[in-house]
């Protein structure tokens, strides 16, 4: 092929982000059904508030999701659990992570931190080799290690994510984190 | 009443044309430009990337692989635009479409000088292992000498352990590992982002960088020589 005859002048665009539909990926993603469908994860959390009697919840997040629990919805100062289910929330590094959780703990002595797996040490920066092998239980070993005088409950589900459970809407490690 | 899932697999999924191209849509974000610059008759837009490998490119036959290479036969008609999803058909005609990488060797029966495969979904969400086997089918549409343009996401590899496994390492050594695939390492880059707080502490919280065209770029050549890259 010969670059140097396109049909039609072009102009070359530096690349830039065109993911735009993380404040509706949930929806976007229940439309692909037929049938009336809840996120098994999403009504983890929910059955978690609504069942363990929590009235006022700080919910941190990024697409639509939760909307059962809205109404509970309070500041973080004010609230007896933090929901944070903000894909954002993944992609500190592994320090900032741990400290944002510890800032987030002055606020609310409850969190409950899903975490999406595959943003981890998303630049690279930190490794700890010993950690388990299993990286589902390594992400928990990483956040006890380093959340002292927390208990730090993982009620994730133990499992390879082939990118066909959700994890854009709901991501996949769930964690309740108290402190002791 | 409502059912619980918490995989795609436990319900059923439409099959009609507007749910399967949202599902296209949603994964593929370089269709985008196709979408820009069908509103064009001139100033055509091209990725930056995308044209990284055009100016790389050999003589000879061109193939662009599940990569919305239709927006860049648009512009440079000679390019063969090679498609997994049966939707992409429905608004580009000329467009090939393939049920599987095993069916290649019908459609480009006289192989190509040039493949490249950009961030292609279909390859991802599987282990670093099954992206070789992926690029073993490439390698039998491939000349000697051609050239492969290859690029993904750290973040949709998956089975392996990111807090135990330098990852530009792992991710480099697979890269050098096609050679027993025929497949010598010409070029990569290797981006992972580079978080540091501005001056009030604050990380930037962006993914990994181009999510487009993926933080993960590698050029091979198939059983050749080196090329001087451009």
């Amino acid at each position: 092929m010969d670059i140097n005859h396109p049909r039609a002048s072009i102009n070359i665009l530096p690349t830039r982000p065109l993911y735009k539909w993380a404040n509706i990926f949930n929806r976007l993603q229940r439309n692909f059904f037929s049938e009336d469908l809840k996120l098994r994860r999403e009504k983890q959390i929910e059955d978690f508030i609504r069942l363990n009697g929590f009235s006022r919840v700080a919910v941190i997040k990024d697409t639509d999701i939760l909307q059962s629990i809205e109404s509970l919805n309070c500041h973080p100062s004010q609230a007896e659990i933090i929901v944070i289910t903000d894909q954002k929330f993944s992609r500190y590094p592994c320090p900032a992570l741990i400290d944002q959780i510890k800032h987030m703990m002055t606020k609310c002595s409850r969190l409950y931190l899903c975490l999406n797996k595959h943003y981890i040490n998303i630049d690279n920066s930190f490794h700890d080799l010993k950690l388990d092998s299993n990286f589902n239980i390594a992400i928990g070993q990483w956040l006890r290690k380093n959340l002292e005088g927390c208990m730090v409950l993982d009620l994730s589900l133990d499992f390879v994510d082939y990118g066909q459970s959700f994890t854009w809407a709901v991501p996949d490690r769930h964690f309740y984190i108290a402190h002791d | 009443m409502t059912k619980i899932i918490e995989f795609f697999n436990q319900s059923s999924i439409k099959d009609d044309w507007k749910t399967q191209y949202i599902r296209y849509r949603l994964g593929r974000l370089k269709h985008q430009f196709w979408l820009w610059n069908r509103k064009r008759k001139d100033n055509l837009l091209v990725d930056e990337y995308d044209y990284f490998i055009l100016k790389n490119c050999q003589p000879g036959i061109t193939a662009f692989f599940a990569s919305a290479g239709y927006y860049l036969k648009d512009i440079w008609p000679e390019i063969i635009s090679i498609d997994l999803h049966p939707v992409v058909k429905t608004f580009y005609p000329d467009a090939l479409i393939c049920n599987h990488r095993t069916q290649l060797p019908e459609l480009l029966p006289d192989g190509v000088d040039n493949f490249a495969v950009v961030n292609n979904r279909g390859d991802i969400w599987t282990e670093i292992e099954n992206v070789t086997e992926h690029c073993r089918y490439y390698t039998r549409v491939m000349r000697p000498g051609c050239r492969f343009f290859y690029s993904f996401r750290d973040t949709q590899i998956v089975n392996f352990n990111r807090l135990t496994t330098d990852m530009e390492s792992y991710f480099l050594n697979w890269a050098k590992s096609l050679n027993t695939i025929g497949l010598d390492l010409v070029w990569y880059n290797i981006d992972f982002a580079r978080k540091i707080p501005d001056k009030n502490g604050y990380y930037d919280m962006l993914e990994n960088p181009d999510t487009v065209n993926g933080n993960l770029k590698f050029f091979f050549v198939y059983h050749g020589d080196a090329w001087k890259v451009i």
